[in-house]
């Protein structure tokens, strides 16, 4: 049972960098590379990889199109970010549109494989300025939304947002723990811990997807 | 309180006389003789029936000799068990009383150690026995003095009980009034004395104050009745320097408050009003003379007084001097009529004579409405003032708020400058660094790498180290706040993927609090700098299995340790030697301590940073003083 692979990436030597780390390990294959947001879309749409890399400069557009492509539909696969740093906002934003994870532009080879495998296996890198840019995220959106900026609704964050562990998991996170450490803070496993970061990912991209409907509401594009 | 006190008499005069009233069916009136028998003699026992009586008209006047006059009045049948009495609502100079031949009471005389001017009412009781049914004779001596006509009064007759009522009334008004006037005239004058003292340029309350005080002297002469004869004439010179005074005041008064000018005439007045007492003490009492002639000329002065009140009030239409002319015409018109009386001029004979006969001068109580205007003025004027102060003082601390606002504001321009400032130091420290740092890496690299000089490995190695210091610059400027530990977090986050990456084992202790650290961008890139310098040392060179990395914040002293278990300083200079310098002067150039020490086994770097006195808010400024 193989993990195919798709990578969006316009740079040449990046390009061949992923292919080759993914070429070298032997549970992955690599099942298309796409340099362009269209032409990543439609290998997208006949590929049906299983986990996709994207990079968000792309010449004809934002990576973060080719995330939204890749997850329309509720599609059962996972979409790695590549970045730089792993702490811009345009890893908040491609978690927004679905990205699961991230990867660091000057990963080494057994890095890039690892996080590919890590999240196809339902787990999610966090580094500590993401954590903090998703809690924020969500306290930014429960005040807008609820219009009051009580004290007292600080903690109590919207429980269908995020639960109390998951915010514990982000604080410890946001201070520079690793999942070992956090993990042992809480007196849980650190598998647990990934699982956790992997539904905050998905909390937010769904809780953007219900805010996106609203404001194309507002709009009224739908 | 004056007026109060005459209304409450007057009620209570009233509900008297009405109860009087309800009896008086069964008792005879008071009779009031309007014509008594007149001998011109000097005897101190009634003249004999024999003598020559001549008919006048009561009240009569005589002058510098003594006089007997005969009453004769009927009491009818009501000689009963009813007390009578005899009612003289004057007898200035005393005298003597006989009925039927007998006597009956004796007032006080002038003699010649003392004068006596009885200004209060006389009641005289008859006992019983005395009276006769049908027709008595009443004789009544008025002696002689040498100072004024010898008033003989327009008498009563009556019971007793009848005649109470109306004595009380003429004692109240001439003898009590008086008294009271005079004591609140002394206390209200002095206290406006008082603060014409302390506040000499208040020159209305000097005024009133002299004023009033003058007033309540004059009105002594009416209190005290009985005064050695050798004080006589000075007493009576008092009397008419303190009415001169008083009216020459008033006009003062007035023309101060009108706002007319009264430099030179003050001095002319002065000398009138001078004038008065010293005519009559060199007269020798000319009491007659000083009343017509010097008396008569303070009138124009009281006119003037109320022509100037009259016109300011028409010109000003205020409250006060509306006031003050209704109250000076009121006292000029009485003491036009005091005058009139006390010469008994044929004017106001022929126009009332029974007003005459009673002998009521009202210039006492005139002036006591003037004064109390005037007091009443005053007080208004002191509580606007207060009031003007009150607002003064509002004013003033608006205008307080206001430039305090204005101050802070200012501050708040200042402080923003100030940030802009340090934020701009702080951009420039940044720039330097990059420079220094990352820009003379690359450049070296590149002439080496030109050069053919590089290996790959170290080519590698060096772009890896150029893009850890990126990642440091950029965690140190991006946070959203000056915090330290967030900074602290990304640094671990990476550092320890890679010491883990490496086969160390490594623990993170964190002492902190849960308070944020305040730190600029630049103090907090240099100390992550040293951190990062003594972490690569641990990974290139100290062969080491753990590495423990420990911050803590005592007070506001930030330290922060790095200790391996490798193999030590073995030989600083060949180990890392540039490593170590370059963290010394990174530590030095921050204003920062810091310790390298061998451990036998390992290193132990630990770094100590002082954040000064007030950095409770971020203080960029104070970190570039410190660095500098």
């Amino acid at each position: 049972m193989t993990v195919s692979v798709l990578v969006v990436e316009d740079e040449p030597g990046f390009l061949q960098r992923f292919c080759d780390a993914i070429a070298a390990e032997p549970v992955l294959r690599l099942c298309g590379a796409g340099t362009t947001v269209v032409g990543a879309c439609a290998l997208l749409d006949t590929l049906s990889p299983d986990v996709v890399l994207v990079d968000l400069g792309l010449p004809d557009g934002n990576g973060v199109d080719v995330i939204r492509h890749a997850m329309a539909g509720g599609a059962k696969r996972d979409v790695l970010v590549v970045t730089m740093f792993g702490d811009d906002g345009n890893v908040i934003e491609s978690i927004r549109a679905g990205a699961t994870g991230y990867l660091l532009k000057d990963a080494m080879p057994k890095d890039i494989a690892g996080s590919i495998l890590q999240v196809h296996a339902g787990g999610s890198p966090i580094s500590p300025a993401i954590a903090r840019r998703v809690l924020q995220s969500f306290r930014v959106d429960r005040t807008t939304a609820v219009e009051a900026t009580v004290p007292s609704m600080e903690t109590s964050a919207r429980p269908s947002v995020l639960t109390e562990r998951e915010t514990q998991i982000l604080r410890l996170v946001a201070k520079g723990l690793n999942f070992k450490e956090v993990g042992a803070i809480l007196a849980i496993s650190p598998n647990t811990v990934i699982t956790h970061v992997k539904r905050i990912y998905q909390k937010l991209a769904v809780h953007s997807r219900g805010e996106a409907v609203y404001e194309a509401n507002q709009m009224g594009l739908l | 309180m004056k007026p109060i006190r005459w209304a409450c008499s007057r009620a209570w005069l009233t509900a008297l006389l009405a109860l009087l009233a309800l009896c008086a069916v069964a008792h005879a009136q008071p009779q009031h003789p309007r014509q008594a028998d007149l001998v011109l003699s000097a005897q101190l026992l009634p003249p004999p029936p024999t003598a020559a009586w001549q008919r006048v008209d009561l009240p009569h006047a005589t002058r510098d000799v003594t006089a007997w006059y005969r009453v004769q009045f009927n009491a009818g049948e009501s000689k009963t068990d009813q007390l009578w009495a005899v009612y003289l609502p004057y007898l200035y100079r005393g005298g003597r009383l006989f009925l039927n031949g007998t006597p009956l009471a004796s007032i006080q005389e002038t003699s010649a150690d003392l004068v006596i001017r009885w200004e209060r009412p006389h009641l005289v009781t008859i006992p019983a026995p005395s009276l006769r049914t049908g027709t008595n004779e009443l004789m009544i001596r008025v002696p002689a003095t040498a100072v004024s006509p010898d008033h003989m009064p327009l008498l009563q007759i009556g019971p007793y009980i009848d005649l109470l009522p109306v004595y009380q009334n003429r004692l109240f008004w001439v003898g009590t009034m008086p008294q009271f006037t005079v004591l609140s005239c002394l206390i209200v004058g002095l206290l406006a004395l008082f603060i014409w003292w302390r506040r000499p340029e208040e020159t209305l309350y000097g005024f009133f104050g002299a004023a009033s005080v003058l007033w309540g002297i004059r009105t002594l002469t009416f209190v005290i009745e009985v005064l050695p004869s050798t004080a006589w004439h000075a007493w009576r010179a008092l009397y008419h320097g303190a009415t001169g005074g008083f009216v020459i005041l008033m006009l003062l008064f007035a023309m101060c408050l009108a706002g007319i000018g009264y430099a030179r005439l003050k001095w002319w007045l002065f000398g009138y009003w001078l004038l008065g007492p010293v005519a009559y003490l060199t007269t020798g009492g000319n009491e007659s003379m000083v009343t017509k002639w010097w008396a008569g000329g303070l009138l124009p002065i009281g006119f003037a007084v109320l022509v100037i009140s009259a016109a300011a009030a028409w010109k000003q239409r205020t409250m006060a001097t509306v006031m003050l002319s209704g109250a000076l015409t009121l006292g000029v018109l009485a003491g036009l009529h005091d005058y009139l009386i006390a010469t008994s001029s044929p004017i106001i004979r022929a126009l009332a004579p029974e007003h005459v006969a009673d002998r009521i001068f009202l210039l006492h109580y005139a002036a006591d409405i003037v004064l109390v205007v005037m007091g009443g003025l005053l007080s208004a004027r002191f509580v606007g003032t207060l009031q003007a102060l009150a607002q003064l003082n509002r004013t003033l601390e608006l205008r307080v708020a206001e430039r305090e606002r204005t101050l802070s504001s200012n501050y708040e321009r200042l402080r923003q400058l100030e940030r802009q400032h340090a934020a701009g130091e702080e951009r420039q420290q940044i720039m330097r660094d990059l420079h220094d740092g990352l820009g003379s890496q690359l450049f070296l690299m590149l002439s080496r790498a030109e050069g053919g000089q590089i290996e790959q490995q170290e080519m590698v190695q060096a772009l890896r180290e150029c893009i850890a210091d990126m990642r440091l610059t950029l965690e140190a400027m991006t946070p959203e706040s000056n915090d330290f530990l967030q900074a602290w977090g990304n640094f671990r986050f990476r550092w320890q993927h890679q010491l883990e990456a490496s086969g160390l084992i490594c623990t993170w202790e964190l002492d902190a609090g849960g308070e944020a650290i305040d730190l600029s961008p630049h103090a907090t890139l240099q100390l992550l700098r040293i951190v990062q310098e003594a972490l690569t040392n641990v990974l290139k060179h100290a062969w080491a299995r753990t590495v423990a990395i420990r911050l803590r914040m005592e007070g506001r002293t930030l330290s922060i340790e790095v200790a391996d278990d490798g193999r030590g300083l073995a030989n600083p200079n060949a180990r890392g030697g540039h490593g170590l310098n370059n963290m010394r002067a990174r530590a030095l150039h921050l204003g920062a301590r810091i310790e390298i020490a061998d451990q036998h086994p390992g290193v132990r770097v630990a770094v100590r940073f002082d954040r000064g006195e007030t950095s409770d808010r971020p203080e960029p400024v104070r970190h570039t003083v410190a660095a500098a």
